[in-house]
């Protein structure tokens, strides 16, 4: 698992550890069962505050991903992968209806709209 | 568990700057900032917890041992990292560690020869010799040394090239991964904060502004950019501060605890934000 995190995002720190969960037991590289660095540790480790990871630890297990064994740590839990890509596809169709809203504000029409995906796309690939 | 740090309505007078009924506490195993505009007594402070300055009332509790009655476990358990050492400067940091060490009873003198080598203190030149950069981590080698508990820094990052300054925050945190460690340290630097302060202590004028975590603190203002209009017509106990500028106008908003998602749509503030316009806002309303 990685967990990248970027300054100039818009979302608050311990949110992009949610975020970075989330992706990773959707792709597949955290697997439930496994257990989660120590809040302490991880806040080493990412250079953040204690109190930061901590808050990420709480949305975690607010939301069912992950619990806590005492005196142990904490532990991915058993999830519907469906429903949470589910949930992360949500998420991508609202940034999208976004752009789609920005590209209308240009005069875009959507014929050049699934054009400039193409090509986006297409760079994509050959990086 | 106790806190490693207790100060409880503390009042020192310093010709006439008060430091004023400062309350707060520190748990083990975290990092507090302490900001503050230049003269709102954060070295003040500093000092007055380490007795350099005798306060006038209130208490101050290191691990439950009061500096007032049990000054020296007090003083076991601090380490300082002052804007002056107290190290004799005709003197290798060896032989100054070998003279100062002993008054702990915790000195390690192998502990202090591995952070000097970490922090790559020349050991054989003395020390009117080291730069001032040098000098800072010499402090903090030392502090390791005694096994300090509550790291006590005033500015420790002034004198630090970049390099230094990044090992010296991953340093903080690693004290306090264990969680039986706590450092307290005053600074301009707020993007440091922003990465690895739990709490942030503000002082305005003597006083606590507030004391807060990091989360809450974030989650309690918002940043609203928009139009002088727009900024305007904000309710006004809502504003802690604002600027107009020619092309755009910026506020810092509270948002308000009946409403906790009112303005959750704007970004976040970086600390230095907070605290330009907190002190912006009581220069206007000063007026």
């Amino acid at each position: 698992m990685y967990i990248i995190l970027k300054e100039d995002s818009n979302l608050p720190i311990y949110e992009q550890i949610v975020k970075a969960v989330k992706e990773g037991l959707i792709g597949g590289t955290i697997t439930p069962g496994e257990m989660l660095p120590s809040i302490r540790s991880l806040a080493r480790d990412l250079q953040i505050s204690v109190i930061t990871t901590k808050r990420a630890y709480e949305e975690l297990e607010k939301e069912k991903l992950i619990y806590s064994v005492p005196g142990k740590g904490f532990y991915i839990k058993e999830t519907n992968q469906e429903f949470l890509r589910e949930q992360q596809l949500k998420k991508l169709e609202d940034r999208l209806s976004g752009w789609i809203d920005e590209a209308r504000g240009l005069g875009v029409t959507e014929e050049e709209m699934h054009a400039m995906l193409d090509v986006l796309c297409e760079g994509r690939k050959q990086q | 568990m106790a806190a490693l740090l207790e100060v409880t309505e503390l009042t020192k007078r310093l010709g006439n700057f008060t430091l004023e009924n400062i309350s707060f506490s520190l748990a083990p195993g975290y990092i507090m900032g302490v900001i503050g505009v230049n003269g709102s007594g954060k070295t003040s402070l500093l000092r007055t917890i380490l007795n350099l300055y005798q306060q006038d009332s209130g208490s101050i509790r290191i691990a439950g041992f009061d500096m007032n009655t049990s000054e020296k476990q007090a003083k076991e358990i601090i380490g300082t990292v002052l804007d002056e050492d107290f190290f004799d400067e005709t003197l290798t940091p060896e032989k100054n560690a070998a003279i100062f060490g002993p008054f702990y009873p915790r000195f390690d003198m192998d502990i202090f020869r591995e952070a000097c080598k970490r922090f790559e203190i020349p050991l054989d030149q003395k020390v009117k010799k080291l730069s001032r950069g040098i000098r800072t981590r010499l402090q903090f080698a030392f502090a390791l040394s005694h096994r300090a508990k509550l790291y006590l820094m005033d500015e420790p990052a002034g004198g630090l090239d970049p390099r230094f300054r990044r090992s010296l925050i991953g340093c903080m945190q690693e004290l306090v991964e264990s969680g039986e460690r706590s450092v307290i340290f005053s600074t301009h630097l707020t993007e440091d904060l922003d990465k690895v302060a739990d709490y942030i202590l503000m002082l305005h004028e003597g006083k606590v502004q507030f004391c807060l975590d990091k989360e809450a603190l974030c989650q309690n203002y918002r940043l609203i950019r928009g139009t002088k209009e727009e900024i305007e017509s904000l309710p006004k106990e809502q504003v802690a501060g604002k600027e107009h500028s020619m092309y755009h106008s910026e506020a810092l908003i509270r948002t308000s605890p009946g409403n906790p998602s009112g303005g959750q749509n704007y970004p976040a503030p970086k600390l230095s934000e907070i605290l330009y316009y907190l002190e912006r806002g009581y220069s206007q309303c000063g007026n």
